[in-house]
C-alpha cells in the first residue's frame, strides 16, 4: 500500500516536470539558507539573478532549438565573437558605440542564419554544424582580438560622451533591480510569448516533434528550423553585448565552454533531447539551480570544482528522467 | 461534363532504372468509393504519392476538375482538396489531438492560435463522426487504432474532395473500422471521392464502387464491384490464371493431427499483463499451429513472452519436456526458438546492411575465425545456402536488404532464423507487407520445414488473415482479450468457427 502511494507521487512528480525542478531549487535555496548566514538575502537573491542572466538569456535561445529536434553548440563563441567584433569596432575601428553594437548584433544573427540554413536547408547534423560555426566563430573571435584585452576603460572610443549611457545598459540598476536581471526577467516573458502562445511557437514544437508529420501538415520546416538558430545567435548577441558594457572588457577567449552550461541549464530545466519538449519556465529554473548552486557553494566555502559534479549528476538524472517518462507512454 | 473529378492520363514514373509507373490512364469519380488493387510493387503508392504531391509524374498528365494540374508539394494538394491518410502514421506524437488535427491550418485570435475554439470544434466533429477521443490527450498516450483514428479524423476535417486512404484498417478493430466505413459511406454521400488501398479483399468488397486493378506498374482494367468476384480479383492481381489458383485452393496442405506426437513446446499458465493471460497449451513435434485473433487478442504479445522479449510473471514455458528457467531471448535462443518478428522493417532486418549480415545476425561466436576477426567466408557461405534454399531474389548475398521486396525481405528474416538451427519456429504475421505470389512461397517452405524428415521442426504461425490460418494450419488456437478461447483441429478448421471463438469465445 505505502508503496503503490510512493509510486503515485514520484509518478505525479514526473508528470509536473517543472514542480520536480522546483523543488530541487527549493530545497537547494533551504540548505543553503540554513547553511549560510548570507544567502537568504535580498542582495544575494539579486547577485544571483545578475549571475545567471547571461547563462538565462542564451538558455532560452537553446531550449527552442533543442525543441525543434537540435542542438547549437555554437553559443559561447559566437557571444565571444559579438563581444569582440563590438569592442574592435569601437577601439580601433573607431566606430561610434552604437553602430557597433548594431553590427555585432547583426553579426551574431548571421551566424544564427548559417547555422539554421545549414542545417534546416543543407541537412547536416546540427551537432556537427554548430560544431563546425564553434571553431570557425571562436577562431575569429581570437583573431579580433589579438590575443589581448580590449578595455572601454583604457582604449579609446569616437564618442566618449555615449560611454556613460552604454556602461548603463548592463552595469546600471532600475529600481534596485541590477539591469542585467530586468534583461534577462524581459527576454524571458518574450520567450514565452513566443514560444508558448505564437503560432510559430507551436509549430516549432510540431517540426520537433515529427518532422514528417508537419511537413505532410503543409508546415514549412526548413524555414522553422531556421528560426530557433537566429534567435539564440541574437540572444548571444545581446548577451555578448550586456556583458561587455558590465564589464568594460572582453577578449577572445570569452565564452569558452559557455555552451555546456547553457545545454545543462537547457536540460536540467527540461528540454527533451528527442525534440518536441521543453518549457520557457523550466529553463529558468534550469538556469536559477546552476546559479543557486554556484553561489551557495562559493558562500560555503565549499571547492568550486564540486558544483561540476552535481550539474553533472543533474543533467544526467533530468534526462533520465525525460527517457522514462516517454518509455511510459509509448508503452502503452 | 461527367462527374470525374480525377483522371490520370499516360502517367509515367521512374525510379532510377525501375519503371515503377507505366502509362496509366483511368479516372476517379466523385462520390465513389474507387480501389486500387495489385501486389506490392505494382505501382498503387507511387501513383498515390503523385496525386499527394510526395512525387512529380515523369511524363502525362493528371486532370482535376476538368483541369491539367500540377501537384508539386503535399501543401498543393490540400489547396487543391486533395488528402491523404498514410499507412504509416503522421503525427507528432508530442502534441494533443486537436494540436495534431489543426496542424497546418490553425485558427488565429490575435496573433495566438485559438486552441479554446480549436478544442470544442474539434470535439464536436470527432463526436459527429462517432469517435470516442479524449481531444486534450497527447498523441503518444493513444493506442495505435486510436491514431489511425485520429489520422483519419484530420483528413476529414479538411474540406477535401479527395481522400486518400491507405491501407487505413491495418491496425483497426472490427468494430473500430465498421466505424470508419460508415463515416466512409457518410463522406461518399456528401460527394467525396475515396480513393482506397487495401489488401483485405473482403473490405475491398464490403465498401467499394469500383475496383482497378494494377500490375507492374501497368493499369489493367476497372470493375464495378457487382461484376467479378473476389477470386476473379485475385486472379486479376497475381496474374495467374483462375485454373490454376482453384487447383491450389483444392491442395489440402494441412496435415491430419496426430493426438499421439511429444510435445516441442508446452506452455503451462502463463501470464504477463492484461493480454498474456493463464495461456496454457502444446506445440507438437512437427506441427503447424495457428494463432488466431482479432486485433489486440494478445497473440503478438503472448510470442513475445515465450520468446523471452517479455518478462512473465508466472508460469512455465518448457521445450522438449524441459522447463526453460532463465529469462531472455538469448536463452530462448539456446533452447531451440527463433522467432520471425511481426514488424520486418524495424524488428526483423538490419535495413542497413546487406543480406549476408542480415541472415548470420542471430550467430555469435562460432562466426569469430582463428584469427580473432569474423569469418567473412564463412558468413558469406551460410548466406549462399540460404539464399539459395529459399529462393531469395537478390543480386548477390551483398544487396542491401532494403532494396529488395517485401516477400523477399521476408525470407531473408526467416534464413537468419533457420541458420541458428532451431527446433520451433514462431511467425508472427508471416505474409504481412509481402504480395501473393511471395505469401504461396512462404507457405510452401514453412510446409517443407515441417515434413522435412532430417530435422524435427514444429510451427507456430500468427497471423491475421482468416483464410491463411484455415487454410494450411493443421490445428488452430482462436485467442480473445489475453486468453485461448478456442482450440480447432482437422476438419472442425473453417472460418466460420474460426470467427465464432474470435468474437463470441
Amino acid at each position: 500500500m505505502r508503496e503503490t502511494q510512493s509510486n503515485t507521487v514520484f509518478h505525479n512528480i514526473i508528470k509536473m516536470r517543472e514542480l520536480g525542478i522546483l523543488f530541487v531549487l527549493i530545497a537547494m535555496i533551504f540548505i543553503f539558507s540554513v547553511t549560510s548566514s548570507v544567502f537568504f538575502t535580498v542582495n544575494n537573491f539579486l547577485n544571483i539573478t545578475r549571475q545567471i542572466s547571461l547563462l538565462g538569456i542564451m538558455a532560452m535561445g537553446m531550449m527552442m532549438v533543442i525543441a525543434v529536434g537540435g542542438v547549437d553548440l555554437s553559443v559561447g563563441a559566437v557571444y565571444a565573437i559579438c563581444s569582440t567584433s563590438a569592442a574592435a569596432l569601437m577601439t580601433r575601428g573607431q566606430i561610434p558605440i552604437l553602430p557597433a553594437c548594431l553590427i555585432a548584433l547583426l553579426i551574431g544573427l548571421l551566424f544564427g542564419v548559417l547555422n539554421g540554413v545549414l542545417i534546416g536547408y543543407c541537412k547536416i547534423m546540427p551537432f556537427i554544424t554548430t560544431m563546425g560555426t564553434m571553431n570557425v566563430a571562436r577562431g575569429l573571435a581570437l583573431i579580433i582580438a589579438k590575443g589581448k584585452i580590449i578595455s572601454l576603460d583604457k582604449d579609446p572610443v569616437p564618442d566618449p560622451e555615449h560611454l556613460d549611457a552604454f556602461f548603463r545598459f548592463g552595469g546600471g540598476s532600475i529600481g534596485g533591480v541590477p539591469t542585467l536581471a530586468v534583461i534577462l526577467i524581459v527576454i524571458v516573458i518574450f520567450s514565452w510569448l513566443f514560444f508558448h502562445k505564437s503560432l510559430t511557437g507551436f509549430r516549432l514544437r510540431a517540426v520537433g516533434g515529427s518532422i514528417e508529420a508537419a511537413s505532410a501538415s503543409g508546415i514549412n520546416v526548413k524555414k522553422t528550423i531556421l528560426i530557433p538558430y537566429i534567435i539564440t545567435s541574437g540572444l548571444c548577441a545581446i548577451a555578448a553585448l550586456a556583458n561587455f558594457s558590465f564589464m568594460h572588457t572582453v577578449q577572445g577567449t570569452m565564452g569558452e565552454g559557455q555552451e555546456l552550461q547553457v545545454l545543462a541549464a537547457a536540460y536540467i530545466g527540461g528540454a527533451s533531447p528527442i525534440g518536441g519538449g521543453g518549457t520557457i519556465l523550466g529553463t529558468l529554473i534550469g538556469a536559477l539551480i546552476m546559479g543557486v548552486l554556484q553561489n551557495g557553494l562559493v558562500l560555503l566555502g565549499v571547492n568550486t570544482f564540486v558544483q561540476q559534479i552535481v550539474i553533472g549528476m543533474l543533467v544526467i538524472v533530468a534526462v533520465m528522467i525525460d527517457v522514462y517518462r516517454n518509455e511510459k507512454r509509448e508503452s502503452r | 461534363m461527367s462527374d470525374v473529378i480525377i483522371e490520370f492520363r499516360s502517367i509515367h514514373k521512374r525510379f532510377g532504372g525501375i519503371h515503377a509507373v507505366r502509362g496509366v490512364s483511368f479516372s476517379i469519380e466523385k462520390g465513389e468509393v474507387h480501389t486500387i488493387l495489385g501486389e506490392n510493387g505494382a505501382g498503387k503508392s507511387t501513383l498515390m504519392n503523385m496525386l499527394s504531391g510526395i512525387y512529380m509524374p515523369d511524363e502525362g498528365e493528371i486532370v482535376y476538375n476538368g483541369e491539367s494540374v500540377q501537384i508539386t508539394n503535399p501543401y498543393k494538394a490540400k489547396e487543391l482538396g486533395i488528402s491523404t491518410v498514410f499507412q504509416e502514421l503522421k503525427l507528432c506524437p508530442n502534441l494533443t489531438v486537436v494540436q495534431n488535427i489543426f496542424l497546418g491550418r490553425e485558427r488565429m485570435k490575435g496573433f495566438r492560435p485559438d486552441w479554446n475554439g480549436m478544442t470544442k470544434e474539434a470535439a464536436e466533429k470527432l463526436a459527429e463522426l462517432g469517435l470516442n477521443i479524449d481531444v486534450t490527450k497527447r498523441v503518444m498516450e493513444l493506442s495505435a487504432a486510436q491514431r489511425q483514428l485520429v489520422e483519419i479524423a484530420k483528413a476529414m476535417f479538411i474540406h477535401s474532395q479527395v481522400l486518400i486512404l491507405d491501407e487505413p484498417t491495418s491496425s483497426l478493430t472490427y468494430e473500430e473500422a465498421d466505424r470508419l466505413f460508415g463515416t466512409v459511406r457518410m463522406l461518399k454521400s456528401q460527394g467525396v471521392a475515396v480513393i482506397f488501398i487495401s489488401h483485405r479483399m473482403q473490405e475491398v468488397f464490403e465498401i467499394s464502387d469500383r475496383i482497378s486493378i494494377m500490375r507492374n506498374g501497368e493499369y489493367l482494367s476497372t470493375y464495378r464491384i457487382d461484376e467479378v468476384s473476389p477470386q476473379e480479383v485475385v486472379s486479376l492481381i497475381s496474374g495467374k490464371a483462375r485454373e490454376q489458383i482453384a487447383q491450389e485452393v483444392s491442395e489440402k496442405k494441412a496435415k491430419i493431427f496426430a493426438e499421439d506426437a511429444p510435445a516441442a513446446l508446452e506452455v503451462r499458465s502463463l501470464c504477463g499483463g492484461p493480454l498474456v493471460q493463464d495461456i496454457s497449451f502444446r506445440l507438437y513435434e512437427r506441427e503447424m499451429l495457428g494463432f488466431y485473433g482479432l486485433q489486440g487478442a494478445g497473440r503478438t504479445e503472448l510470442m513475445e513472452t515465450i520468446f523471452g522479449l517479455r518478462r512473465a510473471e508466472s508460469g512455465e514455458i518448457l521445450v522438449d519436456g524441459e522447463p526453460c528457467s532463465r529469462p531472455g531471448v538469448g536463452e530462448r535462443m539456446k533452447n531451440g526458438i527463433a522467432m520471425v518478428p511481426e514488424d520486418r522493417k524495424r524488428v526483423g532486418l538490419f535495413m542497413n546492411y546487406d543480406v549476408m549480415n542480415n541472415i548470420c545476425a542471430m550467430h555469435g561466436k562460432d562466426l569469430v575465425a582463428k584469427t580473432g576477426m569474423l569469418d567473412r567466408k564463412r558468413m558469406n557461405e551460410i548466406a549462399e545456402t540460404f539464399t539459395e534454399q529459399l529462393h531469395i531474389r537478390t543480386d548477390g548475398v551483398g544487396q542491401m536488404v532494403k532494396d529488395l521486396s517485401g516477400g523477399n525481405q521476408q525470407k531473408v528474416v526467416i534464413s537468419k532464423c533457420l541458420s541458428i538451427d532451431p527446433k520451433i519456429l514462431i511467425m508472427d504475421e508471416p505474409t504481412r507487407g509481402v504480395d501473393v505470389g511471395a505469401k504461396t512461397e512462404i507457405f510452401q517452405l514453412l510446409h517443407e520445414l515441417r515434413d522435412d524428415p532430417d530435422r524435427p521442426m514444429s510451427i507456430i504461425v500468427v497471423s491475421s488473415e482468416l483464410s491463411e490460418v484455415v487454410a494450411e494450419c493443421d490445428r488452430v488456437l482462436v485467442m480473445r482479450q489475453g486468453r485461448i478461447v478456442g482450440e480447432l483441429k482437422n476438419e472442425e478448421i473453417n472460418k466460420d468457427a474460426v470467427l465464432q471463438y474470435a468474437f463470441n469465445g
